[in-house]
């Protein structure tokens, strides 16, 4: 397939470069992986004017300690994040996750910038032109309809970022470029802004230079998962990453987080859960089947199914039991951490 | 009831009829299938016994499931037609021309070696030209699981047709009867008064080939299958289902199967490994998706269209019976879409009896999600603190 229309592509030098081809040139998009764009430019879904190449720019592949923690320039390909020794030696969960990322072949392509600016997904969406040419067009397309759910008032297609939930729990934060040179904001808030300008065409991103992983605390320890039909390429059927951070007063119970992905429009904090949790950990009460039970509930009552190919939404809500067994493992290990800690 | 011994009381043996068949069955190697396949499923058994789960467990179970199948060698309706023409060179190696296409299965490897055989030469003796139709002759076509038992019956009629040929030029050349020559064993025994002589083939050749009073060597056929002998095949499949997450996953995957004389046991197993390959997707997830809004459908790439990769396959067992068909070329049968048939009903058979439910649909995934829940290890920030 190729695509139809045609655009000026440039290879900026610079990240300064980069920002004034964003001011002045209307319609430039920045192109980094392209496994999500080209695609969805083949679709006819995305028609930029000008496509801004950042591979030339070396400052994006930048992967460094710092005081404030790990940076990993926003142009680093996930097979870089897979291998790379700062990486496997500061996080090496974050290499984890990234080799469930997709296949091969996109990872040595894709780029943890784009992965977590990817475009939300859904089958009436990621269709090309010919397919949605009897449809009216949707809220990502300029329309005014969510052919998921006819009386929503918003977009509700699914956020699938395989990243996304681990650099949240790890209170990530976003190195982007402005006007004023660098800024810096939260993974969590920038996701949510991408999510809302996600839902129709005309939303735009902040141009991301990189992430920074905050040093964790010692007996900070973490899990990621990935639920998928085809362990080789599909996008998940759920994610979820889970941390916790012991507190540093013997007295005060340790920090939980969860956020699971895949089932929303944004991934999603368990935030009863991990209020339960902490209350269980510090010996005030509750048992591990409420805990369960609240993870599942509160996973089914803050997800947003969708319609997607080659599962019912039935058996799509069943998986939520890997919420179940996630939690169980979670308060096992924390059991098992605070024993031979002798917390407990 | 054992479900094998159910099948089994139940299993057509030589000498019966298929419903719609007027020739009775030559060969059935089912009994070696079971054999051969449930040996294999014990040594899983004896490696897997540590890593099962418990016995009482309730939210992890593993079962096995078991289907047998059969197929036809070429269309069942026995208009499978072939033909072919071997065109010896003066040095004895063959031009092998039949209008059979290989499609990537390697017919053209499994046909060369029956003409090899049949002539008593070495396969690198043997050149095919295939499925040119300017200069090979007519075949109806790859599919139906024909190759072995229709084109390769076709070049092994010409192979005994140019041994005729050959037989009879030799009589021409030493003033012989045809009963005084005869290949045995790969080799031409002429009877004299003077003693018994043994040629090669090639040397043969070598006798008569060309020159004022030699001639050109040629072997042909046209073969009209009369039968299409059935290969048969047992599956086992191994599944661990998750009742908290509503999860499959298809551990192994056992096919043993009986195509007669593996001419090529290679290519039966590569054969074998493709079918248990689309058994495996049709049986869990492959499923072309009608949007009822759009009215079109949506499984409209491979993305969407769940094809099964090779990380995402089980760990497949192949064995291939000892058989032996009267009818086939060198007693071959066919092996094909044999491999795909009880591939579904024996998954399903193992799903079933795990989650303790009916399938009545395929595939699996409307019901239960393949695939596995895929975990990173605990990794911990304290040092020696445990990344377990």
């Amino acid at each position: 397939m190729k695509i139809r229309n045609s655009f000026l592509y440039l290879r900026p030098s610079s990240i300064k470069q980069v920002y004034e081809y964003l001011q002045t040139r209307e319609n430039a998009t920045i192109l980094a992986g392209g496994t999500d764009l080209v695609p969805l430019m083949k679709y006819g879904l995305k028609n930029p004017g000008y496509l801004l190449a950042l591979d030339q720019i070396e400052d994006l592949k930048k992967i460094e300690v710092r005081s404030e923690g790990l940076f990993i320039g926003s142009m680093n390909t996930l097979s870089t994040l897979e291998a790379h020794p700062l990486i496997r030696e500061h996080c090496p969960v974050l290499s984890e996750t990234a080799r469930l990322v997709a296949s091969p072949q996109i990872r040595n392509v894709g780029v943890i910038g784009g992965n977590i600016l990817q475009d939300r997904r859904c089958m009436y969406f990621n269709q090309t032109e010919f397919w949605r040419a009897g449809l009216e067009p949707c809220f990502k397309t300029g329309g005014r309809v969510c052919h998921q759910a006819p009386g929503s008032s918003s977009c509700r297609a699914i956020y699938y970022s395989d990243l996304a939930p681990l650099l949240m729990v790890m209170d990530a934060r976003v190195e982007y470029f402005t006007d004023c040179g660098y800024k810096y904001d939260s993974l969590q808030k920038i996701i949510h802004q991408h999510v809302l300008a996600n839902g129709s065409p005309e939303g735009k991103n902040p141009f991301i230079t990189g992430f920074v992983i905050p040093h964790l605390s010692d007996g900070t320890w973490l899990k990621c998962v990935k639920h998928s039909v085809r362990a080789s390429l599909d996008f998940p059927i759920l994610n979820g990453a889970m941390l916790y951070h012991p507190s540093s007063n013997s007295n005060q119970s340790g920090r939980v987080r969860i956020v699971i992905g895949a089932v929303s429009p944004e991934p999603t904090e368990l935030i009863e859960t991990q209020g339960q949790i902490e209350e269980y950990a510090a010996g005030r009460g509750g048992s591990i089947k409420e805990i369960i039970e609240t993870a599942v509930s509160e996973t089914n009552r803050k997800s947003g199914l969708i319609r997607e190919t080659g599962l019912s939404l039935k058996a799509r809500k069943k998986a939520f039991g890997a919420v179940a067994s996630l939690t169980e493992e979670f308060i096992c290990h924390l059991e098992g951490q605070m024993t031979l800690a002798g917390n407990h | 009831m054992d479900p094998v011994r159910f099948r089994l009381l139940n299993h057509v043996e030589v000498g019966d009829h298929f419903p719609a068949a007027d020739r009775p069955l030559h060969s059935c190697a089912i009994e070696d299938c079971v054999s051969g396949a449930e040996k294999i499923k014990t040594d899983i058994e004896n490696k897997a016994k540590d890593t099962s789960p418990q016995p009482g467990s309730t939210d992890r179970t593993e079962a096995w499931g078991v289907a047998f199948g059969c197929h036809t060698s070429g269309p069942s309706s026995k208009e499978g037609m072939s033909s072919c023409v071997l065109l010896v060179n003066d040095d004895g190696t063959v031009q092998l021309m039949t209008g059979s296409a290989d499609i990537g299965q390697g017919s053209e490897t499994s046909l060369s070696q029956v003409a090899a055989e049949k002539l008593g030469i070495d396969l690198s003796d043997i050149t095919i030209h295939a499925a040119d139709t300017l200069t090979t002759p007519y075949d109806t076509g790859t599919f139906a699981s024909s190759q072995m038992y229709v084109s390769g019956n076709a070049v092994y009629q010409a192979a005994q047709n140019l041994l005729d040929n050959l037989i009879r030029a030799l009589c021409r050349k030493y003033n012989l009867e045809s009963d005084q020559i005869t290949h045995q064993n790969g080799k031409f025994v002429v009877i004299t008064e003077s003693g018994i002589k043994t040629m090669t083939f090639k040397e043969s050749v070598g006798e008569v080939a060309f020159g004022t009073r030699g001639t050109v060597l040629i072997g042909n056929s046209s073969f009209k299958a009369q039968d299409s002998p059935p290969p048969f095949a047992v599956c086992w499949a191994k599944v661990a289902f998750d009742r908290r997450t509503n999860t499959v996953v298809v551990k192994h995957l056992i096919e043993a199967v009986d195509v007669g004389t593996a001419v090529n046991p290679e290519i039966v197993i590569g054969q074998v490994q493709g079918g248990l390959s689309m058994g495996f997707g049709y049986a869990m997830m492959e499923e072309i998706q009608i949007d009822l809004r759009s009215q079109k459908p949506i499984s409209s790439d491979m993305l969407h269209y769940k094809l099964p990769l090779s990380m995402d396959m089980p760990q497949t067992h192949v064995y291939i019976a000892s058989g032996y068909e009267p009818t086939g070329p060198l007693g071959a049968k066919s092996v094909g879409e044999l491999s795909v048939v009880p591939v579904a009903p024996a998954i399903v058979n193992a799903v079933s009896n795990a989650c303790k439910q009916d399938i009545n649909s395929l595939p699996v995934s409307k019901v239960i999600i393949p695939g596995a829940v895929r975990l990173t290890g605990w990794h911990s920030t304290v040092k020696n603190g445990g990344k377990k």
